[in-house]
């Protein structure tokens, strides 16, 4: 996202998004993700399989639920979007 | 020449006249009024500042002055302007040093645009900063003044004035507003303070001001770096604690207690991102003035 403005505290972030000037308190998880897409683009499948290698062993059967509900959160705060055949991205 | 060396009635009829400019350090001002008795609360409460020519640039103009009319016979009444504006509903006539004051504030909160204002007392020692953003009631202000009056330089208590570029602190040096039980705690805390007058029944409760003390006027133009943030809180008989903030929940809450943040958009979240990075966050909850005092003395050491 052009002018998306990242604060990184360790494993937590602070994003302000330039079109809306909100800002967003993102846990380690979402930030993980974002971090990912601000990369380059990636299907959901793949922001899954990524947090299934980062979340603890007991958490990782559930990381595709986890990654379907981030993935919401973000595109509902602004900050991803889908860009086309399954990809999400940071625009 | 500072307010105190100045003749109380050589004070009066400059304030009646062309006014008086103040300089907080992070802002000027200048201030106008005829009442007497305002006119002598100011010689207290400012007594080290210097008085400055009212005839140079200013970001505020404020002034005092008794409201006329058939009304004001039953119920006698001070009005402050600010830029000449009436902003707000005048005070009880009693009451115009924190009619003053408070008025000050607000003039300057709701004008200065060029910095980051948190709501936050803030004190320096050893070249850091010690941050300090609360809501009313926290016990924000009783402990930025006995940290003032036990080795700590005191920039402000209401505004902490973060400059854009690199997060410094700059001081925004006025008299301290104490209110109810805290104007009788500073006041055995440290009987050498000069606080003035006690206005009882403000929508504030009482209210009384401390008069910073002179070398903190001689160092208002001398910024601080990031070092503490800390969010106090008042608990009677709690003693002393400090757990520390995740920085994520630091920066929301002094969002939340900025006075214009929302307004200033991507500078004001890198100035903060930036305050938030270089500082170490706590929450100190505290019943225990002199330890609490003590406790931020040590940790703020261990940054250096």
């Amino acid at each position: 996202m052009p002018g998306l403005r990242v604060a990184a505290f360790g494993a937590e972030a602070v994003v302000f998004d330039p079109l809306s000037w909100n800002a967003h308190l993102l846990n380690p998880a979402a930030w993980a993700v974002l971090e990912l897409l601000l990369d380059s683009p990636r299907s959901a499948g793949q922001i899954a399989a990524f947090l299934e290698r980062v979340l603890r062993p007991e958490e990782g059967t559930s990381a595709r639920l986890h990654a379907r509900h981030l993935i919401d959160e973000l595109v509902a705060l602004g900050l991803v979007r889908p860009v086309g055949e399954g990809a999400l991205a940071v625009l | 020449m500072r307010f105190s060396d100045v003749d109380a009635g050589a004070l009066l009829q400059q304030l009646s006249s062309s006014g008086v400019g103040i300089d907080f350090g992070a802002a000027r001002a200048r201030i106008q009024t005829r009442l007497p008795a305002l006119a002598a609360m100011i010689k207290t409460v400012y007594a080290g500042f210097p008085v400055e020519d009212p005839s140079g640039m200013f970001d505020l103009s404020v002034a005092v002055r008794r409201v006329g009319g058939l009304r004001s016979i039953l119920r006698p009444q001070v009005e402050l302007r600010c830029d000449g504006v009436r902003e707000f509903e005048p005070f009880p006539l009693d009451t115009p040093l924190p009619l003053l004051e408070w008025g000050t504030n607000y003039g300057l909160a709701s004008r200065l645009f060029c910095y980051l204002l948190l709501h936050a007392g803030v004190v320096e020692r050893g070249g850091r900063a010690i941050v300090m953003p609360a809501m009313p009631g926290s016990g924000k202000s009783t402990l930025t003044a006995a940290l003032s009056l036990r080795g700590f330089r005191l920039l402000s208590d209401e505004f902490g004035v973060v400059r854009l570029q690199d997060a410094a602190l700059l001081p925004m040096l006025r008299p301290l507003a104490l209110k109810n039980e805290s104007i009788e705690v500073i006041a055995r805390f440290a009987p050498e303070a000069v606080i003035g007058p006690r206005f009882p029944k403000t929508h504030k409760g009482t209210v009384a001001h401390l008069a910073p003390l002179t070398p903190h006027v001689d160092s208002r133009h001398l910024p601080a770096a990031p070092g503490l943030v800390v969010f106090p809180r008042f608990v009677a008989d709690a003693g002393v604690s400090l757990e520390a903030v995740p920085k994520g929940h630091a920066f929301a809450r002094l969002a939340v207690n900025s006075f214009n943040y929302d307004a200033l958009g991507p500078e004001s979240f890198d100035a903060l991102g930036k305050l938030v990075q270089e500082s170490s966050c706590w929450q100190l909850r505290y019943g225990d003035l002199p330890r609490a005092v003590e406790s931020l003395g040590k940790l703020l050491d261990t940054l250096n």
